[in-house]
């Protein structure tokens, strides 16, 4: 996707160092390319305290982005998965509880506000409030997010990819669908290391494999993720043989990840799962429950995870530590997988990393469609997590005129599978203005004003 | 069995109410909010609901014959309308059970389904001492269904499958009589599954009785460390140690049918109750490669009065296979350690022995709520017991696997029973019907010729 | 507001047929009881019934209305039959949420209650976000009874109690407060309770950290957050851990209440959430001498995202004073730990927060299965509300307690039609046998409280 934009990304940045020589504080480098409000950025924290002033949000690109400005011209924005359009009201009934608050006192706002969401998507206007408090709070510092979660512990940042792209581009069903879809993303210049597959009830597979499970599936007009219920054997060996046509395409080399359901009954969970073990997955993901599961149900995960040496990864739905709290606890998953706007945040993040490490389990983050914003969180995140950290998951951006109006996308080229971490202040990805606008719904018009 | 058109008996109630009440304004005034909808003259029924008017519905009389001996319930109302319920064949003697319960039923209305039961729900146990209630609490759910003027599916949640899925029970089988089959080697398996595998009903699961739920445990030489008892002794008495010969025996057999059914027909085994545990974990382990759909009643199961959870839980922690028990199991209560233990993969009640309809619906539930799967029991339930199969396995929830299809036997009940889809069966599935209650009913004229003496007022 | 005597939706088709438009051979049929005149008209008495003739109900639109503040979801079908049902009064800003739904529910049968609700079900969460998926529910069920012209109830297993009972919360001219300190403000009150009229067995008092008094006294607990001068709105709540006055502060009260309440009145209190939990321990044993029904919310409540089964566990496990929550928990997945780890000793579930009627009615039955109670929270639904609670009320296992009764504002008893009168005798409701919920709007009255938006609700 962005591969196509590599020129004009080359050459900004080709430009942006030729005017390192000029300010090698990084400072002047961003003042033309910015509005005149982010001038202040370079300033001085004013002795009066920084107070919210409004919180907006426009839908740009299908993708919510919230801004929240502040009094002393600073603002700071976030951004949700795409295709939550109707995330707006949630975001803005936010607003009456963050006017006055000081938004470089993070935690003070977020127990204001933290309490009122919920699993996927209603933790997700919360989340990306937050991501924006600290964007600001970055930036009011002069200082890149991470300085202000304690600090990177690495210098660069893994991501994998979920190859939905690839994959939809065939039948999806048969295992040379498979093989050629890894095939393609191996060849991509990011050199991604890990790569992750849906397959199962979360692909085509589920309502279209002849005879892949005991019971008829539903049709297009529901939801997604309708599909649910006792596996055939054949639907067994059709993954079974899907997985090994990915292996043979991959090696050793690349690690491959599968994300499965929700869908499956807990022991043909346990069965699919025994059968792969010969195959060294790095995880197999949401078999149970997921995305649109408003609960975690860690007594399965728990019978599913004793059951096999395949590493059981699920989260992305679910919403602060406190719902992670028994998945965690009885190391009911080896792997967790909560996305960064959807679990409330980055602080959110980055505590229940620490947490799972507490207890031996993994950190993988979802992401995959939370945009440039998104990606720019997921770093700093990526660089404070503790060393259970495996990959976040990379978002490309779509519409493509994402990767053109905003700054600081640049500095998320993938390089052997891994994004170096900036030194930018606050999250370190900007709007430009200017191009910006011309996307703006009519109802949008005055977000950046 | 052609579908009829409507049943006019909650028709003629709510008619000489009509009547009753007089002028047509009165009438048209009772069409609804607005004159539009009043002028709308062509708006079906979905249900004729209750009069509340004239009082409720009472019921004035418990029955029970045995009609090809198979014990089936009646239950006879105030307004005609009566309701059938029907409980596995060869339990002749369950007459007197169910009269047991006329006394508390009497007067009660029946379709509040669930006030009734709470009367006499706990007045019962361990299969076959449910039958009676659960067979009562079917016919409740028919008369409910007939006096609303709706399917019973309608009044358990409504459904989520247009098709039930069967798996083979009585099909094909040489003696249908009889739960095992005679043949103790693996030809005898091959030869029968082939034979279920080329029935019209064209099913994707069979289920065979394998160890000592069949023949093999009392007739095949060195199956196990123990004398088999005679044949005067009841089902499924033998249990013991398993030889070395035994296991391979069982092994070999599963082999063969697999060989003729592939990997296109799920495979199932119907085992013991008999086996000891560790034997089970061995076995189970032993045909992990075969991918079965499931191994049921490895250690307790057909009048075993107890569940043994803990045992259970051992065995299914220990292997792929999926372990699976119910059939004997009385409410809920009873299959509570099972699943909130996760001790068993797949629960396997039957309709006519746990508690009736809305019990199994619940259980269902229950083991969704813990990822369990659920294949209910019932290759004895008759044409009834399969009607009540159907509209529960219409809205049991998506861990619904399939249910134990019964052949009617003898095969005159074809004769006297209408409202069946003909045929019943296609590619392994049942349609759900829609006509009310069960929707099936007795041709009165045709059934009376298979009344015993004793019973012989059973149909007035 | 009397019980209707006529029934409503009385088959039209029969209906007509006695206004003479049938034939005369199909009003025999009506009349006739003998199986052979009814073989003669190609039908069995006793046999397949429903009409096929003609397509199943189906949904054509989804509409909500926000009246007085409330929710209103109306679900219509091709055959002119509305379902209706409310969520909690306020949440104006439900709207979008209930509409969210529409596009998933149009062309469904709704008469196939679980089937709609299998799509939709999964799309929500705790409270506030499972409001609109709870009252599509309820409406599918007013349309499945007024299609069958059957009360809710007989769709859910039968009634097994005639009266439902209610408890007394939230409201004015229902749980009055205490004026003052002294023994004699607590002698009127409990006069103004015992002579209220509804003939309350429970009443629920707000306090600790859920009455606004106590909670913002400086004397209540440790909590010292940061207040900014500049900001307008304060999170629902906060936790803390509590002061010895604090305790006191509680235990004073209660003492009052019970001493001028006598023996013979429950006595609940929502005290919650805020408590850590040690001190919510601490809390529960001062308060075992005065005879608690329940303590509400202790750890957890209205917004809070989660459940804290174990935390809950030790709770329970600690005091003798029944432990209470449950409002704000969505589906029975979310109920689970609670009722298999017997974390709990009462659960308060909201039929219009939780997933519907139905799904209250299989936690109750869950519930019941592992001894535990139940007493369902409501008191902000509103009229369709409480209609909708009386029907599921008369459906539930042994382990009910009683529901948690709510008021409307007044315009409210002018619209709507169907509820006994008076509505409470004796702490309990008569249960009806009209169909659907068995309430219905009095158009042309409730007409007047639509907005300019929602001015064709009821078209």
């Amino acid at each position: 996707m962005g591969q196509n934009k590599a020129s004009r990304r080359d050459f900004l940045f080709k430009s942006t160092l030729s005017g390192l020589g000029l300010g090698l504080m990084g400072n002047n480098l961003f003042a033309e390319s910015f509005g005149k409000e982010n001038d202040l950025l370079m300033k001085a924290p004013s002795k009066a305290a920084l107070t919210i002033t409004d919180i907006k949000c426009a839908i740009i690109g299908g993708s919510p982005v919230v801004r929240i400005t502040t009094n002393q011209g600073i603002s700071g924005y976030g951004q949700a998965e795409i295709a939550k359009k109707y995330l707006k009201p949630f975001v803005l009934f936010y607003k009456e509880y963050l006017i006055g608050e000081d938004p470089t006192n993070v935690e003070r706002c977020m127990l204001k506000i933290r309490r009122m969401g919920s699993f996927k998507p209603y933790g997700s206007a919360v989340s990306i409030i937050e991501m924006a408090l600290w964007d600001i709070a970055g930036k009011a510092a002069s200082l890149p997010v991470y300085k202000l979660l304690g600090g990177k512990i690495r210098d660069r940042v893994r991501v994998y990819t979920t190859a939905v792209t690839q994959y939809r581009e065939t039948s999806g069903i048969n295992p040379d669908d498979y093989a050629q879809a890894v095939s393609k993303v191996k060849e991509l210049k990011e050199g991604f290391t890990i790569i992750k597959m849906p397959i199962g009830f979360h692909s085509q597979m589920g309502g279209k494999a002849p005879n892949f499970f005991y019971g008829d599936p539903v049709g297009p007009g529901n939801p997604p993720h309708g599909n649910r219920g006792p596996l055939t054997e054949q639907g067994l060996k059709r993954i079974i043989s899907c997985v090994e046509a990915m292996k043979k395409v991959l090696g050793d080399g690349i690690g491959l990840a599968i994300d499965c359901g929700p869908g499956f009954m807990l022991s043909d969970a346990i069965r699919l799962c025994k059968s792969l073990e010969p195959y060294n997955l790095m995880w197999m993901e949401d078999l149970l429950t997921g995305d649109y599961r408003p609960y975690v149900m860690a007594d399965d995960y728990l019978e599913l995870t004793r059951s096999t040496s395949v590493p059981i990864h699920t989260g992305e739905q679910i919403y602060l530590r406190q719902n992670f709290r028994e998945l965690i606890e009885r190391n009911a998953i080896r792997v967790i997988g909560p996305d960064v706007a959807d679990a409330g945040g980055m602080a959110e993040m980055k505590w229940i990393a620490e947490f799972a490490d507490l207890h031996g389990i993994q950190m993988a983050p979802h992401g995959i469609y939370d945009g440039l914003i998104g990606n720019a969180a997921q770093v700093h995140l990526g660089a404070v997590m503790p060393q259970n950290f495996i990959a976040f998951e990379y978002s490309f951006a779509t519409p493509e005129w994402w990767y053109d109006i905003l700054d600081g996308v640049e500095d998320q080229v993938v390089k052997n599978g891994h994004i170096d971490v900036t030194d930018k202040p606050g999250l370190g990805v900007n709007f430009i203005v200017k191009e910006a606008k011309k996307y703006l719904s009519e109802e949008d018009s005055k977000f950046f004003d | 069995m052609a579908k009829a058109s409507n049943n006019f008996t909650a028709q003629r109630r709510n008619a000489i109410k009509m009547l009753g009440l007089g002028s047509t304004a009165g009438l048209l005034g009772m069409f609804g909010n607005t004159p539009a909808q009043a002028a709308n003259l062509d708006i079906p029924s979905h249900g004729q609901g209750i009069s509340s008017a004239k009082g409720p519905l009472i019921i004035t009389d418990v029955r029970c014959a045995i009609i090809g001996g198979s014990p089936v319930v009646r239950i006879m109302t105030n307004e005609g309308v009566s309701g059938y319920g029907q409980a596995e064949s060869r339990k002749s003697y369950l007459k007197p059970y169910v009269l047991f319960y006329k006394e508390y039923l009497l007067g009660e209305d029946p379709t509040n389904v669930e006030r009734c039961m709470m009367k006499i729900r706990r007045m019962g146990a361990f299969k076959p001492w449910g039958a009676a209630v659960s067979a009562i609490e079917m016919a409740l759910w028919d008369l409910a269904g007939k006096a609303a003027g709706l399917p019973v599916y309608k009044l358990l949640g409504g459904k989520i499958r247009d098709r039930v899925r069967i798996y083979n029970g009585g099909i094909a089988r040489t003696n249908p009589l009889s739960a095992k089959d005679t043949g103790i080697d693996p030809q005898y398996y091959a030869d029968t599954v082939s034979r279920m595998k080329d029935a019209k009903e064209k099913v994707s699961i069979i289920k065979m009785a394998i160890g000592f739920h069949s023949s093999m445990g009392s007739q095949a030489p060195n199956f196990f460390y123990g004398d088999p008892v005679g044949p005067k002794n009841p089902p499924h008495a033998n249990r013991g140690p398993l030889t070395e010969q035994g296991l391979k025996r069982i092994i070999s057999c599963v082999e063969a049918m697999k060989k003729i059914l592939g990997d296109e027909i799920g495979l199932a085994l119907d085992c013991g109750p008999g086996f000891m545990l560790s034997d089970a974990i061995r076995l189970c382990k032993a045909l992990e490669p075969y991918n079965l759909m499931w191994m049921e009643d490895l250690l307790t199961g057909d009048y075993r009065p107890y569940v043994m959870a803990d045992d259970y839980l051992e065995l299914t922690r220990s292997t792929t296979v999926p372990i699976h028990t119910g059939e004997q199991i009385y409410l809920r209560q009873n299959f509570r350690e099972l699943i909130e233990k996760n001790a068993v993969r797949v629960v396997g009640p039957d309709v006519a022995d746990v508690g009736g309809m809305a019990e199994i619906k619940w259980i269902a539930e229950y083991a969704d709520l813990h990822g369990i799967q659920m294949a209910p029991h019932g290759i004895f339930n008759g044409l009834i017991g399969n009607a009540a199969q159907v509209h529960v396995g219409a809205v049991m929830p998506q861990n619904f696997i399939a249910f134990e299809y019964s052949v009617a036997t003898p095969e005159w009940w074809y004769d006297i029973i209408t409202g069946l889809p003909d045929p019943l069966v296609k590619n392994g599935h049942i349609d759900v019907w829609d006509s009310p209650g069960l929707g099936v009913n007795f041709i009165v004229k045709e059934a009376k010729k298979y009344l015993s003496e004793e019973d012989k007022n059973f149909f007035d | 507001m009397t019980k209707g005597k006529n029934d409503f939706g009385i088959p039209r088709r029969n209906a007509l047929k006695m206004l003479g438009l049938g034939t005369a051979s199909g009003l025999l049929g009506l009349f006739d009881n003998n199986p052979a005149h009814a073989t003669a008209n190609k039908s069995n008495l006793f046999a397949n019934g429903l009409v096929t003739e003609k397509a199943a109900l189906k949904i054509v639109d989804l509409k909500c209305a926000i009246i007085g503040g409330s929710a209103v979801v109306r679900i219509v079908t091709n055959e002119g039959i509305s379902g209706y049902a409310q969520a909690e009064t306020p949440k104006p800003y439900l709207k979008p949420f209930v509409l969210f739904y529409k596009d998933y529910l149009i062309g469904e049968d709704p008469t196939n209650v679980e089937r709609v609700m299998m799509k939709i079900r999964r799309m929500g969460s705790f409270k506030p976000w499972g409001s609109a998926v709870s009252i599509i529910e309820t409406a599918l069920w007013d349309i499945a009874g007024k299609a069958a012209n059957l009360p809710i109830y007989k769709l859910l297993g039968g009634k097994v109690r005639d009266q439902v009972r209610c408890y007394a919360s939230y409201g004015k001219g229902i749980r009055f407060t205490v004026e003052g300190k002294t023994p004699q403000h607590y002698r009127d009150w409990a006069e103004k309770v015992k002579s209220s009229g509804y003939g309350w067995e429970i009443i629920k008092e707000n306090i600790g950290f859920h009455g606004p008094s106590m909670k913002n006294n400086p004397d209540f607990s440790y909590s010292n957050l940061s207040k900014s001068p500049d900001s307008k709105k304060d999170a629902p709540y906060y936790r803390g851990p509590m002061k010895a006055t604090g305790y006191k502060m509680v235990v004073d009260h209660v003492e009052g209440m019970r001493k001028a309440l006598g023996d013979d009145i429950d006595l609940g209190l929502d005290i919650g959430p805020g408590f850590m939990l040690f001190d919510a321990i601490k809390m529960a044993n001062l308060l075992e001498p005065y005879n608690i029904c329940w303590l509400e919310d202790m750890l957890s409540g209205d917004y809070t995202p989660y459940v804290t089964a174990d935390d809950y566990r030790q709770l329970t496990e600690s005091t003798s004073v029944p432990i209470f929550t449950g409002e704000q928990i969505y589906l029975r997945q979310n109920f689970r730990e609670l009722i298999d780890r017997h974390a709990i000793d009462i659960l308060g579930p909201d039929p219009a927060d939780m997933g519907g009627i139905s799904e209250l009615k299989w936690v109750a039955q869950h519930a019941d299965l592992y001894g535990i109670k139940i007493a369902p929270h409501g008191t902000f639904n509103g009229l369709l509300g409480l209609a909708a609670q009386v029907q599921v009320g008369a459906t539930m296992p042994e382990n009910f307690i009683a529901f948690e009764y709510t008021l409307a504002a007044p315009f409210w008893y002018d619209i709507i039609e169907g509820l006994p009168n008076p509505i409470v005798k004796d702490g309990l409701i008569d249960v009806w046998d009209r169909p659907g919920l068995g309430v219905n709007f009095i158009e042309k009255e409730a007409k007047k409280y639509l907005s300019e938006e929602d001015k064709n609700f009821f078209d």
